[in-house]
């Protein structure tokens, strides 16, 4: 469940990554689009400018045509200035020179020919209808030129001027523009204009033609607002962008329009193209992205089936070290002390080792199953039990390792074999029986000094069903070890590749010599982990460390209660070493369970550690007892014992245990000698059948 | 040691199995706690896989005596082995408990 959620938070987490990424992706493609939009608009109003600038300077070049004609006639004027008749042929002239004008007109201050009165303006220009110039002097009351704007500004200019345009109601219906130059006398004075009057729809096809976009267009407004250039009848619909500009010298506008639709045309389709690019970027971050976090939900998967492998190694751990001894409860009471370790270099390890006490022998083993891992520990799990079944009615190992062996070499598939040291060693002798199946020879420790044991070896389990196996035997002295182990300690390795090696080993062997086995096991392994140090374990290590004390008689118990349990396998293995009649075993196991109980309780202070020791002895056939401690001083036969006659109601529950080892034992003595307590018991024994 | 508790009618019956030593005598003071609730019925303890019994066994069996007496059941005592009974004769308990065949 808590995978499930872990995958979709995962899962969000990572959409919220590519969600975020694709935002950030999307803001910026709008900034750029607008940045490029921006790009747009002044590139096309870069373009409208030129484009005005060129259309200006084509007007100026039209106009132009028109102020050297009549700038070329204005001396045919001044040289003519004394006849005034004259000037109706050089306005006729004037007309003439260019298809362009329209009319022309020469026009005198008040009064310049006296002759001809106070106004005087000769106008040529074509008769309404056809082509043919009229002359005629149009001066007069009704036409006072002399009021007019573009005569005063003409007289007063310097040079020529262009007049606003101005539609011309008279001739053409048409818009006009009329450029008028000073005629000056012979003195230099400005006495008279020349004027030439230009339709402004010549303009037209110089405006028309300007298309700067498909549907972009040009007008041309006079400086009062009147149109000169209409748009287009068909404007384009939409937002347009609108620039325009003053015409130098002349009171007229030129503006251009441009439509966005035309401006942006070439952003947009771009900008769709970009998009497309941006989409199937977005699609393709999507895929990969989907890829990955399925990708990751599957390795989360594989880790969780990793994880589910590894507990149940775990679990085959467990299992595999419960199938270990966990140590003998009656070890010293049977002279024996024996201790196993045993460190897998995996979870599971292919190394195996068992020891059990049966009718007085110790039957044990230490093998080795080829390889590691799993297959290893599935066929020394097999060995392992087989070695039990084989030897809970055998105790001759070779003859338990020739059956192991059949076994195992008949249903071996994979060819997988075994090393293994079995024996059986009498309890009451030390004398040990064994049988070595290709195993490492194991060590005798007597005291400091230790050595390998000359033994010649079997074949090992596993590879011929028909394989013979002979036994040797050897002694084990009071306090002799003998140590059993595997190749994972001699060729334990350390980083630089080295082996603990044989050397090593014997001299690590013989340095424990004087420990008890548990001891003995764990100094080895400390030796072998300092050699070995930060390298990976290779292989399995097991120690198995057999260590006879020979007989005893003498039994510890530290102040927990739960030592008691030690005392009834000490008292069995004592009966039966002594030939004693069991039938006594009750009573004696009683009163000594009393006294020691009464020491574990009671001699030593409330956490504080302590322990009592028990001697059994048989002397003239009489079993003689002595619990002794290191504890307070006290005599628990001067107790006040359990009063039996009165009433139970009036009994106090207490002193029942000193009633009972009094009424048990024939004799009970106390003492206190160098510091201990000393309780010693006797009960003479029934003669033995 | 395992106590194996039942009920049938006012009877309890706890049958001992194992021996009744001092580390025993320890374990078992939780499992002996409903006979002691009820103290006031018959409360029958079954010794036949009982081998063994030390004073703290004893001191047990007094307990649960000691409460049936005061609520006013009857405590009774069946299978005893001649180890055990050699041990009640040895206390004089085995004229007060009520041992039956």
């Amino acid at each position: 469940m808590s995978a499930l959620t872990n995958k979709y938070a995962f899962a969000k987490k990572e959409i919220l990554k590519i969600i975020s990424a694709i935002a950030v992706l999307a803001l910026v493609s709008v900034f750029y689009y607008f940045h490029i939009r921006k790009e747009a608009l002044h590139v096309a109003g870069k373009r409208a400018e030129a484009t005005l600038k060129n259309t200006e300077m084509m007007i100026h070049i039209r106009t132009g045509k028109i102020e050297t004609v009549v700038n070329s006639i204005k001396p045919m004027v001044e040289y003519a200035i004394d006849d005034p008749d004259a000037m109706f042929d050089i306005a006729r002239h004037t007309v003439e020179s260019s298809s362009r004008i329209m009319g022309s007109g020469i026009a005198f201050k008040e009064g310049y020919y006296p002759e001809k009165g106070r106004w005087f303006e000769v106008y040529v220009g074509y008769q309404k209808g056809d082509d043919t110039l009229v002359a005629r002097q149009i001066g007069g009351p009704s036409h006072d030129y002399l009021q007019m704007d573009w005569f005063q500004e003409g007289m007063a200019s310097e040079k020529g001027i262009w007049s606003d345009p101005y539609y011309d109601n008279a001739g053409g219906k048409t818009f006009l523009m009329t450029y008028s130059a000073p005629v000056r006398d012979k003195t230099g004075e400005v006495v008279g204009l020349i004027g030439a009057d230009v339709a402004i729809d010549t303009l037209v096809s110089i405006i028309r033609s300007i298309k700067l976009y498909p549907n972009s267009f040009c007008t041309l407004v006079a400086g009062d607002g009147t149109t000169l250039v209409p748009p287009p009848s068909k404007t384009p619909k939409g937002r347009c962008h609108v620039f325009s500009e003053k015409i130098d010298g002349k009171n007229m506008t030129l503006t251009i329009t441009i439509p966005d639709a035309d401006m942006y045309k070439r952003l947009r389709r771009s900008s769709l193209f970009f998009a497309l690019l941006v989409m199937t970027g977005i699609l393709a971050v999507f895929f990969i992205a989907y890829r990955s976090v399925q990708n990751l939900w599957k390795l989360n998967e594989v880790r969780a089936k990793e994880q589910h492998i590894e507990d149940e190694l775990a679990i085959a751990r467990d299992i595999q070290q419960s199938l270990l001894p966990s140590g003998l409860p009656n070890n010293l009471a049977n002279g024996l002390d024996i201790s196993g370790l045993q460190i897998p270099a995996k979870f599971v390890g292919g190394d195996l080792y068992d020891y059990y006490v049966r009718d007085g022998k110790l039957l044990f083993c230490i093998g080795d199953v080829s390889g590691k891992g799993v297959p290893a520990a599935l066929l020394m799990a097999i060995a392992h039990s087989l070695f039990r079944t084989l030897s809970a009615r055998d105790d001759r190992p070779d003859s338990i390792v020739q059956a192991l062996n059949a076994t195992i070499s008949d249903n071996n598939p994979d060819i997988m074999f075994i090393t293994m040291f079995l024996g059986a060693m009498d309890l009451s002798t030390g004398k040990i029986c064994y049988c070595n199946a290709g195993h490492n020879p194991p060590i005798l420790i007597k005291g400091g000094h230790a050595d390998y044991l000359n033994t010649e070896p079997s074949l090992l389990l596993g590879v011929d069903a028909c394989a013979k196996y002979t036994a040797h035997e050897m002694i084990l002295a009071p306090g002799d070890t003998l140590l059993l182990y595997t190749d994972g300690l001699t060729e334990a390795e350390n980083e630089q590749k080295e082996l603990f090696g044989e050397e090593r080993t014997l001299d690590a062997a013989a340095s424990v010599g004087a420990m008890v086995a548990r001891e003995q096991l764990a100094q080895l392994h400390k030796a072998v982990q300092q050699f070995v140090n930060q390298a990976e374990q290779s292989d399995d290590l097991t120690l198995l460390a057999i260590r006879y004390l020979g007989h005893t008689n003498t039994l510890t118990l530290t102040n927990n209660i739960r030592e008691l349990d030690k005392l009834e396998p000490f008292l069995d293995a004592f009966f039966e070493q002594e030939n004693l009649d069991k039938s006594l075993m009750p009573q004696i196991n009683l009163a000594l369970e009393e006294a020691a109980t009464n020491v574990i309780m009671y001699a030593y202070p409330e956490g504080e550690k302590g322990a009592a020791e028990l001697t059994l002895e048989v002397v003239k056939g009489q079993i003689c007892a002595t619990i002794s401690d290191t504890g307070v001083p006290f005599n628990p036969l001067e107790q006040k014992e359990a009063d039996l006659d009165v009433s139970l109601e009036e009994r106090q529950i207490g002193g029942l245990g000193i009633h009972l080892i009094k009424e048990i034992m024939d004799e009970v003595r106390y003492a206190h000698e160098e510091g201990r307590n000393v309780l010693k018991m006797r009960k003479k024994l029934a003669v033995s059948s | 040691m395992n106590i194996n508790i039942t009920e049938e009618g006012n009877t309890i019956t706890a049958a001992f199995d194992g021996r009744l030593d001092t580390v025993a005598a320890q374990q078992i003071a939780e499992t002996i706690e409903p006979l002691m609730q009820h103290a006031d019925q018959n409360i029958l303890l079954d010794c036949e896989k009982m081998p063994f019994i030390s004073s703290s066994g004893l001191r047990i069996f007094l307990k649960i005596r000691k409460e049936v007496a005061a609520k006013g059941g009857k405590m009774y005592l069946k299978n005893v082995c001649p180890d055990v009974m050699q041990v009640f004769k040895m206390t004089k308990l085995d004229g007060i408990f009520e041992i039956i065949a």
